[in-house]
């Protein structure tokens, strides 16, 4: 699979760096034309312009961090809190990130007890929404079959998702940010919750004229992994269960111990979501 | 089934407060132990960008000290010297896939990034899926380590849970401390960054600020392979961790069913899905 990927990414991107220095340059052409209005020579333009551009070359590969985002001071509170929700949902932004050795150290013993603190939370999220969504349907239909309580609890955690990615799109390019399209905050939300989150673009970067703002999608980031996570497993559940005898006969587990682990927490998922407080419905061919 | 719903909708309600105390209180320590440094680096910053301004022009140097410009420059420009060849944009997928995310390299059309969306739609719950498996092996070895452990150094026969956990913890350091070496050795790291870069990708964390630039075959090879054992070592522990905490959650709130009376209770059921979701 990565490398299928991999073919299909290259193909896509292959190029677009020089694209983009072209880009940079017509930025930097603009600038100079801004500082020099005065200045006619095309040549004089074109050579400054090429200056400049080795210059931000070489700032951009000095490393300094600082020279990315703009921030007047990150490590303000708000930026301290956007580097914790960003470590402890594990999404790792990377616009803003701590360099210090202590920050460094401090981050590591944080996510060790953050992250799971955050799990636990996105988990109790999760199963609530599901027994929420079992419950609104086992009340119109009663003789549900099992499998397609489970079809179901799986359409509406997906249909969640779409939701909270188009409404979180909405939030970012309207609330946020208007320079974004529409197409690249939804890009941007869906990297955010499925926490992979590249950080070529974070939503704060020192500006701390929003705080209010700022602080209410770092909240909001939060809750939604909570939908995007719960049609992950509920995908991977599906997978396994439907891969379980063909796994079993694999060997992938030893016989003998909490043998296919798989298949017993799978039935116990299907207990879960098998409504066990009413009768088994004879017929199981809906 | 009320009552069910009941305990959840508080256990979600309670664990939300938590974090963000948690989170509060993390952010103020960050900031703390942050803001002086970076008071320095922007002083770093003004003075690289003057000595390199020097020889351009002096009218540069004055506006450039607005960094305004600077931003939309640099925004426009490429930080990586990485072109998208087949290994590097491997190691790319890997990234997505894994949801570590390093953000060195990205897609920057819009084709590349709605395949990115797709890509990862499938490939995430399908990297999942494998890394499930694989981590029955890992607990499989573990168990067997344990059951070498209890032979050798002669103790009660049964299986004891906190032993299971302490050597998954052991096995995980060693991993990260094996991978780190490597890593220094190979990109010419401090060991401590190492353990850093290591530490952050394992967690899926992947800030980006260090990244793999090596590119022989069996580099790719064996970060890949790490990668992966990592996940599932420090994946394990940190589970372990998540299903702690929510024991004693269930501690707290049985507690506080005494108190109150009502129905707090966080029931068994709860807890596998809440082990389910994660």
């Amino acid at each position: 699979y990565l490398g299928l990927g991999a073919v299909c990414f290259s193909t896509l991107e292959r190029g677009t760096e020089e694209v983009r220095w072209e880009q940079g340059k017509v930025a930097i052409e603009r600038i100079v034309k801004e500082i020099l209005p005065d200045e006619t020579s095309e040549e004089v333009i074109l050579e400054k312009t090429a200056n400049l551009t080795s210059v931000v070359r070489r700032l951009a590969d000095s490393g300094n961090p600082y020279i990315y985002e703009r921030r007047e001071n990150a490590w303000s509170y708000l930026g301290g809190l956007y580097v914790a929700v960003s470590t402890v949902t594990t999404i790792g932004y990377g616009n803003i990130y701590p360099v210090t050795m202590g920050g460094q150290m401090f981050l590591v013993i944080f996510s060790l007890i953050g992250i799971p603190l955050c799990f636990m939370f996105i988990g109790y999220l999760g199963a609530l929404l599901a027994s929420s969504a079992e419950y609104a349907f086992n009340l119109r239909r009663q003789e549900r079959s099992r499998s397609s309580l489970m079809v179901t609890v799986l359409l509406v955690s997906m249909g969640l998702v779409v939701a909270e990615l188009l409404i979180f799109s909405l939030w970012i390019k309207y609330g946020l940010d208007k320079r974004m399209s529409f197409w690249d905050s939804f890009y941007f939300a869906f990297v955010s919750f499925t926490t992979i989150g590249f950080g070529n673009h974070g939503f704060y970067n020192g500006d701390n004229g929003n705080i209010g703002k700022v602080v209410f999608t770092l909240l909001i980031v939060i809750v939604c992994l909570a939908p995007l996570a719960l049609y992950i497993n509920l995908v991977v559940r599906d997978v396994m269960t439907a891969a379980s005898p063909f796994l079993a006969r694999m060997g992938v587990s030893e016989p003998g111990d909490p043998e296919t682990e798989m298949i017993a927490k799978t039935k116990e998922f299907q207990g879960e979501y098998g409504a066990t407080d009413q009768p088994e419905h004879p017929s199981m061919s809906e | 089934m009320r009552c069910s719903i009941n305990g959840k909708a508080i256990a979600a309600f309670a664990t939300f407060c938590t974090v963000l105390v948690y989170l509060a209180v993390g952010a103020a320590i960050f900031q703390a132990i942050e803001e002086s440094h970076e008071n320095e680096q922007r002083e770093n910053y003004e003075q690289q960008l003057h000595e390199l301004l020097k020889g351009v022009d002096e009218n540069f140097h004055a506006e450039l000290k607005a960094p305004c410009h600077m931003v939309e420059v640099l925004e426009a420009t490429p930080n990586v010297t990485n072109t998208w060849t087949f290994a590097p944009t491997v190691i790319f997928c890997l990234t997505v896939v894994t949801t570590i995310g390093y953000g060195y390299m990205y897609p920057v059309t819009d084709e590349g990034r709605g395949f990115c969306i797709f890509f990862a739609l499938i490939g995430i719950p399908l990297f999942m899926a494998c890394l499930a498996v694989y981590a029955q092996h890992t607990a499989n070895f573990i168990r067997w380590v344990c059951k070498r452990l209890r032979t050798i150094l002669g103790g009660k026969n049964e299986e004891n849970e906190t032993v299971q956990q302490i050597v998954t913890v052991v096995f995980c350091l060693l991993v990260i401390l094996t991978f780190s070496a490597y890593l220094s050795y190979k990109e010419g790291w401090e060991y401590f960054d190492s353990i850093y870069f290591t530490f952050i990708s394992f967690t899926t964390i992947g800030f980006g600020d260090l990244y793999p630039t090596s590119d022989d075959t069996l580099f790719y090879f064996l970060f890949v392979f790490f990668i992966i054992l990592g996940l599932i070592s420090l994946g394990t522990v940190i589970e372990a961790q998540t299903t702690n905490f929510s024991k004693f959650l269930t501690f707290i709130s049985n507690t506080c069913e005494c108190m109150c009376g009502k129905c707090l209770t966080v029931e068994k059921d709860t807890m596998s899905e809440v082990d389910d979701v994660n």
